[in-house]
């Protein structure tokens, strides 16, 4: 009981910090954003667009099972900001992307976000709702429904991005036979071990870098003030880490 | 107002009531984060009736319009719409449904899986074809220590049991470091929602 | 000669419009009838001004007069650059000291032809230099040259009919505080009146740098007034002034030239000083050899050119001898095609001294051997054009309605005070554009001569950046308007001495390529029909066959697992975590509650059914009360499959919940759930569900913690191990192996059990075998088979 009070205690600070160091970062990054680390992926899929258009082809979002009621729901709003700046050039350019997903909650959010790209440019009449699409209740299936729609044809680029585990395998095994282009990223171990195979370093992005997509595609203060209140936070951990080894280490001996 | 204002307000009040829920031991707040939990989950039921209307309506089309792949999508909607009469009429527990789950369902999906362990063999051994580091190379060792230690025999067994926890210690290290800062991520971006900083249900 | 009752300059007798200004002449000096004194329609916020002005003349800015509005930048410049004349080099001027009759007009400054009649109107003896350089802006060098060639004739002074834009107009609306200077002239002034040029009196053993050809190519002009003790006086007329080369502080403004000026005046110069006040006589002949410098002589014209611009010659009295062989013979001005004004051969026969000043500043000083020489080329060159008469017609026109009104510069007009009215506007005559030169007969831009051309200013790199950096602007309003490059930009005073101007950035060629492309693809009208796309050449044969060889390789040892005979190859351990999980199973006594959440899905049922089931057949075999729960919607489904015996009934005390919400539909019932059971099992493929369990069991509030027993996948194991070795985990299995060796614990292993173990055994065996092939065949293949 004690140790659960504590640890609620804890967390509620680490919570309040996280808050402050929010709120402080986006200040001093509002007039200066920082230099960050450059991740080619989320720089890229912008790029996906025009060269799809030359081709004549769509691209193929896989954004995952990442439930909105779930522990994956941040990963997925992540991977959707990365995909923002991709989302309002296709609607831009009227090349919708075909977006895929195995989690009902994310396909209302994924269909809303291409809705309001076309919005923003005025022309939410030619938001066309099939784009985005709920192929299936579970993740091995939806991954290898997506991958009949990949060796169908017609699709130009396969981005898989966001909370995945070993069926990303399958999109990017169809990807290949189709000799289209692959990139994305995921966050759990398990994906990434599907993923890291078959991407290259340019093409993958892993674990927490998924959350820097927001800071790299929309440039805002909040994003980069995020980023910033991860590095201190991650460094309170790893002394926290390293204490708490070096008490249980000299409480042992 | 109602398009930006409003759903902004109520996501950062039940935000902060559920994380307070569960950082305070507050009995109120426990009932009220239980209560507002059940909210979320009766919209994901409804959000799944949508996701399965939709799933209808893009086959429907598809069968009406596409020249290719329409028995797929014609398969798609008689198992879509069969399954659910069924569990309608029997219940999960029903003998045709067992009998669906049992003889359809799961190996459909288990060789789904088993397709997986091609996949990735198949993709393991194009490794060096696109990444030719270091870091591939001891991808490949551990994959290899692995496969080699999952399933003991009886020769040199105990060698293998130190090799094993080995690369145990160092994989599952590595893995707890990027759930860690995955959950970082995961706690600041769910910050910055129940701050108001981002609003992936109104504006981006 | 006539004063003009304007500008102060003397103009021939017979002139009826002044030569400069183009102000109408009257032969007392006074305004013409109909012409409106001056100031007297000025209004009166401008009479205001000028009642406030002090006499002090405007000084020209640095010094250095504006530069003609038509001469080359390289030319300014070096006009511009004129020294500044010591006062201590100035001559003293007296009252008589007027310019010498030889010089020009404008060589010796706006000069009053008679010291007394220096006030005698509000002439513009003692206007500033801006005024009299804007005069002198309509006068290039070879212009002012052709004019001191050409006789100040009647015809010439057509010329002026049409004056510069910004002077003033004649007479009626010049503002009086410009006139200010001339009404009380100061001892200065009046000195200045009388000095020379100071670049005439300057350092006279100041060679002119651009002299060293030799002085033999000296212009006209500066031989006009070059004969020593010429006797032909000259009247010193007021010259226009040579654009921006004396300053005002020694223009003088008075013809008359003493004998002190005389004796003070170098050697060089002493000749071209006039013995005395001679009549304004542009049109002068040639001096006498005799008179005429050494340095001087050659230039002289011998004769009359034929081709020079036919001026009304002055008349014969007044006419200065060293002009009368400039001037053409006296003829009706009719309008000719100007010539230059060096036409003539002129053989220069002098002695070449070292010249004290430049011919724009620092006049020469040699003697001048005067002598009948051919002109040289170079002075034909400077001749300028003629500017044309104008018609009998304009002539009279002009002498009735007066001359135009110059345009007040704005500057000008902002100063009106509040309350004003405004000046009234020009009339279309004069804000029509200045026509050419023949037909107007403005003034018209000379040749300039190549020994001038050779002095302009190498164009280097460095000042054609710098040029670049900081472009001379032209001024738009002041007494300097139309002219660039006078006033020095202050960002080169500020500028640094290591300054380096910021390189344009270039745009990366991909980048403009793209842009160029995204371009195109804007420019695309919209169109209904895709193009559709180009069939995309799959994998190769290579990567299929890869493929479908792995896939066998695979199901071949697969089922060789389970149909080679022999001893078994796989070994199922006895860990501790599978003991204990087996003690705390066995611990359970005969309707306890164990709750059972089944979390795999459809997919991983294959793996995890053995390793529910095991543990399920345990709980039947301990006959616990089995609460099942998910969190899964199939893990009811599920579930269900467990309770199920083929053959047999499904127990009744069995339950089967559904958790929707995650971790916290556990939480929920955990919390809420069932109070008294024993047990928590809990058998996953997922890390995320494990996690949950483990910790909302670990956070129970109101109750103690369950006991759990986990099962989990092989994939998740390495994942789970941190939970694993929490306290509440009594203990676990992990994949197949584990399952096989609780049955063996439990002694329900089976034969099938161990192939399936042993085909396990061998499929890992044999992707490891897959794997370290591609390794080594990638790798030996080198970069050539990188993707």
């Amino acid at each position: 009981m004690l140790n659960q009070t504590l640890m609620q205690l804890l967390a509620l600070g680490f919570v309040l910090l996280g808050i402050i160091l929010l709120s402080v970062y986006g200040i001093r990054y509002r007039s200066k954003p920082p230099q960050i680390r450059s991740f080619p992926v989320f720089r890229a899929l912008s790029d996906e667009v025009g060269r799809v258009a030359e081709e004549g082809a769509a691209i193929h979002i896989a954004i995952g099972n990442g439930s909105l009621i779930g522990d994956e729901a941040m990963t997925s709003v992540a991977a959707l900001q990365g995909l923002h700046a991709l989302l309002d050039l296709s609607a831009a350019y009227d090349t919708p992307p075909l977006i895929t997903t195995s989690d009902p909650t994310l396909y209302l959010l994924a269909s809303d976000w291409m809705r309001r790209a076309y919005a923003r440019l005025g022309s939410a009449d030619l938001y066309r709702p099939v784009t985005v699409q709920f192929t299936a209740a579970s993740p091995v299936t939806y991954a290898a429904m997506a991958a009949t729609y990949l060796a169908d044809g017609g699709l130009g680029s396969n981005i898989v991005l966001g909370a995945f585990t070993q069926e990303a395998t399958l999109l990017t095994a169809a990807a290949e036979r189709r000799n289209i282009h692959s990139m994305g990223g995921t966050t759990s171990p398990q994906g990434l071990g599907a993923l890291y195979p078959a991407l290259g370093a340019e093409q993958l992005v892993m674990g927490e870098d998924m959350f820097a997509g927001g800071a790299e595609v929309l440039q805002r203060s909040a994003n980069f003030a995020s980023l910033g209140t991860q590095d201190v936070l991650r460094w309170l951990v790893i002394g926290g880490i390293v204490l708490t080894a070096l008490i249980s280490l000299l409480g042992g001996a | 107002m109602f398009k930006r204002f409003l759903p902004t307000v109520v996501a950062m009040l039940v935000g902060l009531l559920v994380l307070l829920g569960y950082l305070l031991p507050v009995d109120f707040l426990i009932l009220l984060r239980d209560f507002l939990l059940r909210w979320a989950t009766v919209l994901a039921v409804f959000a799944l009736l949508l996701a399965y209307m939709s799933l209808l309506r893009v086959h429907i089309l598809r069968l009406s319009r596409a020249r290719k792949n329409k028995i797929t999508s014609l398969l798609v909607i008689v198992s879509a719409l069969g399954t659910l009469a069924l569990v309608l009429w029997q219940g999960a527990a029903g003998a045709w449904t067992q009998q669906l789950v049992n003889s359809v369902l799961v190996p459909g999906e288990s060789a789904l899986l088993a397709l997986t362990a091609v996949t990735l063999i198949v993709a393991g051994m194009r490794l060096m074809r696109v990444r030719r580091t270091i870091g591939g190379v001891i991808f490949v060792i551990a994959a290899a220590i692995v496969l080699l230690t999952t399933v003991a025999y009886s020769f040199y067994p105990d060698m293998l049991a130190a090799l094993r926890q080995g690369v145990d210690t160092l994989a599952t290290g590595g893995m707890r470091g990027l759930m860690l800062g995955v959950a970082l991520g995961v706690t600041l971006t769910g910050l910055r929602v129940i701050l108001g900083f981002d609003r992936p249900h109104s504006d981006e | 000669m006539i004063r003009c009752p304007r500008c102060g300059k003397m103009n021939q007798d017979d002139s009826r419009v002044c030569l400069y200004c183009g102000a109408a002449l009257s032969p007392t000096g006074q305004p013409l009838a109909g012409e409106t004194p001056e100031g007297a329609e000025l209004p009166d916020w401008l009479l205001e001004l000028t009642e406030e002005s002090t006499a002090e003349p405007i000084a020209a800015p640095g010094g250095a007069e504006p530069a003609p509005a038509a001469a080359p930048d390289w030319l300014s410049d070096i006009l511009a650059e004129a020294p500044d004349i010591s006062e201590e080099a100035a001559v003293e001027p007296s009252e008589e000291m007027l310019a010498p009759a030889e010089l020009p007009d404008w060589l010796t400054g706006m000069v009053t032809p008679e010291p007394a009649a220096a006030p005698e109107s509000p002439a513009m003896a003692e206007l500033p230099d801006w005024i009299a350089g804007a005069t002198a802006e309509e006068l290039t060098p070879g212009t002012l040259l052709n004019e001191e060639a050409a006789p100040w004739s009647e015809s010439s002074t057509e010329g002026f009919a049409e004056p510069a834009a910004y002077m003033p107009e004649a007479g009626a609306e010049m503002p009086a505080w410009l006139l200010a200077n001339a009404d009380a002239p100061t001892a200065r002034e009046s000195q200045e009146q009388h000095s020379l040029p100071s670049w005439l009196l300057a350092n006279a053993d100041e060679p002119a740098p651009f002299l060293e050809t030799g002085i033999q190519e000296l212009p006209a002009w500066l031989l006009q007034g070059s004969e020593e003790g010429a006797p032909s006086p000259v009247e010193a007329e007021e010259v226009p002034p040579v654009p921006h080369l004396a300053p005002e502080s020694v223009m003088p403004s008075t013809p008359s030239v003493s004998e002190a000026a005389h004796e003070a005046v170098p050697d060089w110069l002493a000749g071209i000083l006039p013995e005395e006040e001679p009549p304004y006589a542009p049109t002068q002949p040639a001096p006498t050899a005799e008179a005429v410098p050494d340095w001087l002589v050659g230039i002289l014209p011998e004769e009359e050119p034929s081709s020079a611009p036919t001026q009304p010659a002055p008349t014969a009295e007044a006419v200065p001898d060293w002009l009368r062989d400039i001037q053409p013979p006296a003829e009706v001005a009719t309008p000719t095609a100007a010539t230059p004004a060096f036409a003539e051969e002129t053989e220069v026969d002098r002695t070449v001294e070292k010249a004290e000043t430049s011919l724009f500043g620092e006049a020469e000083t040699p003697e001048v051997v005067s002598t009948e020489s051919p002109m040289p080329d170079w002075l034909k060159d400077l001749t300028p054009v003629e500017p044309a008469q104008p018609s009998a017609e304009e002539e009279l026109a002009l002498a009735d309605e007066g001359l135009a009104r110059a345009e007040v510069p704005a500057w000008l007009q902002e100063l009106r005070p509040p309350g004003t009215s405004p000046l009234p506007p020009l009339p279309e005559a004069a804000t029509t554009p200045a026509a050419a030169p023949g037909a107007t007969g403005r003034l018209v831009q000379a040749e300039i001569p190549d020994w001038v051309q050779e002095l302009r200013p190498a164009t280097t790199a460095e000042h054609a950046a710098e040029k670049a950096l900081f472009p001379a602007v032209t001024e738009t309003e002041g007494p300097l308007a139309g002219i660039a490059g006078v006033l020095p930009p202050g960002s080169l005073v500020d500028m640094p001495a290591d300054f380096a101007a910021a390189p344009v950035p270039m745009i990366p060629e991909p980048v403009m390529a793209q842009a160029q492309l995204w371009q195109e693809l804007l420019e695309q009208p919209r169109s209904i029909q895709r193009p559709v796309m180009q069939q995309r050449a799959g994998s190769g044969e290579g990567e299929m066959a890869t493929r479908w060889i792995v896939t066998l390789i695979l199901m071949a040892v697969t089922v060789a697992g389970f149909l080679l005979p022999g001893t078994r190859m796989s070994q199922a351990l006895n860990q501790p975590h599978i003991g204990n999980l087996y003690e705390a199973m066995e611990a359970l006594q005969p309707g306890d509650t164990v709750v059972v959440a089944v979390e795999y899905g459809l997919a991983e049922a294959g793996e995890m059914t053995p390793i529910a089931k095991a543990l399920v057949e345990h709980l039947q075999a301990r006959e616990a009360h089995l609460v099942m729960v998910s969190t899964l919607p199939e893990g009811i489904a599920l579930a269900q499959g467990l309770l199920v015996t083929p053959g047999q009934a499904p127990p009744s005390s069995a339950q089967t919940i559904y958790l929707p919400g995650s971790s916290s539909g556990v939480a929920v019932f955990l919390s809420e759930g069932l109070k008294e059971a024993r047990l928590l099992v809990v058998v996953t493929a997922r890390t995320e569900c494990l996690r949950w369990w483990v910790e909302q069991n670990g956070a129970l509030h109101s109750g103690v913690s369950l006991p759990m027993g986990i099962g989990i996948s092989a994939s998740v194991g390495p994942l789970a191990s941190p939970y694993l070795a929490t306290p509440l985990v009594a203990g676990w299995l992990v994949g197949f192996p584990d399952v096989v060796a609780y049955r063996e614990l439990r002694n329900s292993t089976s034969a099938a059990l161990n192939r399936q173990l042993d085909a396990l055994l061998l499929t890992h065996w044999a992707a490891l075998a897959l794997l370290i092939f591609g390794l080594l065949y990638y790798l030996a293949r080198g970069k050539k088979g990188a993707a």
